[in-house]
């Protein structure tokens, strides 16, 4: 499978997890600040390890990564201590967690959006309405804003970043998060 | 965590770079960013994953107000290029002028289109997303007061935010579907319609028939003097938009319908040369993109004789003496 079609299938099916994987992420690991990091890693695993064959189901695939992520990262940091997670089951993902996200209807998504609009920095926010709201172009919103394309583009920059952020936590918030006592259905993974 | 957030700026001002030409790098820039992402798969998913995120932003377009104010999209690209060719000083009086033209003109409906094989998601004005299948050419308009589709060739899924006062008319041939908002998926075969439902209710009217309300889970054959409808099971429904995962999903369909399926994806064409092979039942989840594979499995799986010449791969029975083996099933990553 080439790079075109790896990165296609990694966008359709793995990236419209994230909202899954970090949940599972922050459950099951104590340092929220390293969320990201493991994030970016069980990405960068994930897609390596289709290269070659694409999984039949990408959901169990990213957990089972995470997983093990989780694991080789305790193991190497030698947290022996029983805080970090009460026993390898902690790990195992959920009922919730296994059954398939559905694609999220176009109003939600919308709202999404929105939402995560809203918690931009005030500049960035308002590179990212006339960009994209507005349809203007960098070049257009330089002179709607008066200041440089320079600048609207380092603020595209922070902007996208930022969006992809908010987008995350505006996710957390809208309730979609694990429910406090989950189903647990063991020995599902390896 | 420092080189995460390295990588991230750097996919984000590459993001950036691109966006300030409108969608595209200059031929050496582009070179440079596929040897960036080349470098380390860390490097990609960052990028894919911003990217994804400056995508999905498309559809806050919906949050558009419409007044005289407000600038459509395609006289905007008109205001660009003429500023671009005229230098700054003149875009401006050019911009005034097209805005002075502008007033009183309808729309112009955005035309989108897929290659063979491509697939393509169109977010439009009023939030509604669209996913274009191989060798699709659809037109939309989207205004404050109609929101309009003409599906000219292919197949697309339409996922329609709902919206009481400006029912969402797609126009197929001679045949119209009419929503308010749900989601569907519309086949056009020349003067035929499918039509498939997965939520909501669709309306499907044909030039000389009675129009029909489909519901969840229901499917219609529309031409121009009748609207079958049926019921599908939800499997049977998913695997009709297994295209939407590039996959093909046949349950035991003839050799011949998998194969005309498999020849609207690739340039590489099936032909299945006798009628008995043309008769041999089809069952499996198959990759579309990917007829090669699928005919390494008739092969493999049914001992059928392939061979490929140019642009075409000549499936047939065996040579007299072969008897054909394997299961009748097979399925494939």
């Amino acid at each position: 499978m080439n790079d075109d079609e790896l990165s296609a299938w990694f966008v359709e099916q793995v990236l419209p997890l994230e909202a899954v994987l970090e949940r599972y992420l922050r459950r099951n690991w104590r340092d929220a600040g390293e969320i990201a990091d493991l994030r970016q890693e069980v990405y960068a695993r994930v897609y390596d390890g289709c290269a070659q064959r694409r999984p039949e189901s990408a959901q169990a695939f990213v957990l089972s990564t995470a997983r093990n992520l989780l694991i080789d990262r305790a193991r190497r940091a030698q947290i022996v201590s029983i805080e970090t997670f009460a026993d390898m089951d902690m790990l195992t993902p959920t009922v919730d967690e296994l059954s398939p996200e559905r694609h999220t209807a176009a109003r939600s998504e919308l709202r999404l959006l929105q939402l995560a609009l809203n918690l931009l920095p005030e500049r960035c926010r308002e590179v990212i309405a006339l960009r994209k709201i507005d349809g203007l172009s960098q070049r257009e919103v330089a002179v709607r804003m008066g200041i440089t394309e320079d600048t609207v583009e380092r603020q595209v920059s922070k902007g996208v970043r930022a969006l992809a952020a908010a987008l995350q936590a505006a996710r957390q918030g809208t309730g979609d998060a694990a429910p406090v006592v989950p189903l647990r259905r063991k020995g599902t993974l390896q | 965590m420092n080189n995460l957030e390295r990588i991230e700026a750097t996919a984000a001002d590459w993001i950036a770079e691109r966006d300030h030409g409108d969608g595209a790098l200059p031929p050496e820039r582009q070179l440079a960013l596929q040897a960036w992402l080349k470098e380390a798969t860390a490097h990609r998913v960052a990028f894919l994953r911003l990217e994804h995120a400056w995508h999905r932003a498309d559809r806050l377009r919906a949050l558009q107000s419409a007044t005289p104010a407000a600038v459509p999209a395609w006289h905007a690209r008109l205001t660009r290029a003429s500023a671009m060719r005229w230098g700054a000083g003149l875009g401006a009086a050019v911009l005034a002028l097209v805005l002075a033209i502008d007033f009183g003109l309808a729309p112009q409906p955005h035309s989108y289109a897929t290659a063979r094989g491509q697939r393509e998601q169109v977010a439009l004005a009023d939030g509604s997303r669209l996913t274009l299948n191989t060798a699709t050419a659809l037109r939309a308009t989207v205004t404050s007061k109609a929101r309009e589709v003409w599906l000219d060739q292919g197949e697309a899924f339409f996922d329609i935010a709902h919206d009481a006062s400006r029912p969402f008319i797609v126009h197929a041939g001679g045949q119209t579907v009419t929503v308010l908002g749900t989601r569907f998926s519309l086949l056009r075969e020349g003067d035929r319609l499918r039509v498939a439902v997965v939520e909501g209710r669709v309306r499907v009217e044909a030039p000389r028939a009675k129009p029909m309300v489909l519901t969840r889970d229901e499917a219609a054959l529309a031409d121009a003097g009748s609207v079958v409808v049926t019921r599908k099971s939800p499997r049977q429904l998913n695997a009709s938009l297994s295209w939407m995962e590039g996959k093909l999903v046949f349950d035991q369909v003839t050799l011949a319908e998998a194969a005309r399926q498999f020849n609207r994806y690739g340039r590489r064409q099936l032909v299945i040369e006798d009628a008995a092979a043309a008769r041999i039942g089809i069952g499996g989840v198959f990759d579309a993109n990917n007829v090669e594979a699928f005919a390494r499995l008739l092969h493999a799986g049914f001992g059928l004789d392939v061979a490929v010449a140019g642009d075409e791969i000549r499936v047939s029975s065996p040579a007299a003496g072969n008897q054909s083996s394997g299961s009748a099933v097979t399925s494939m990553q």
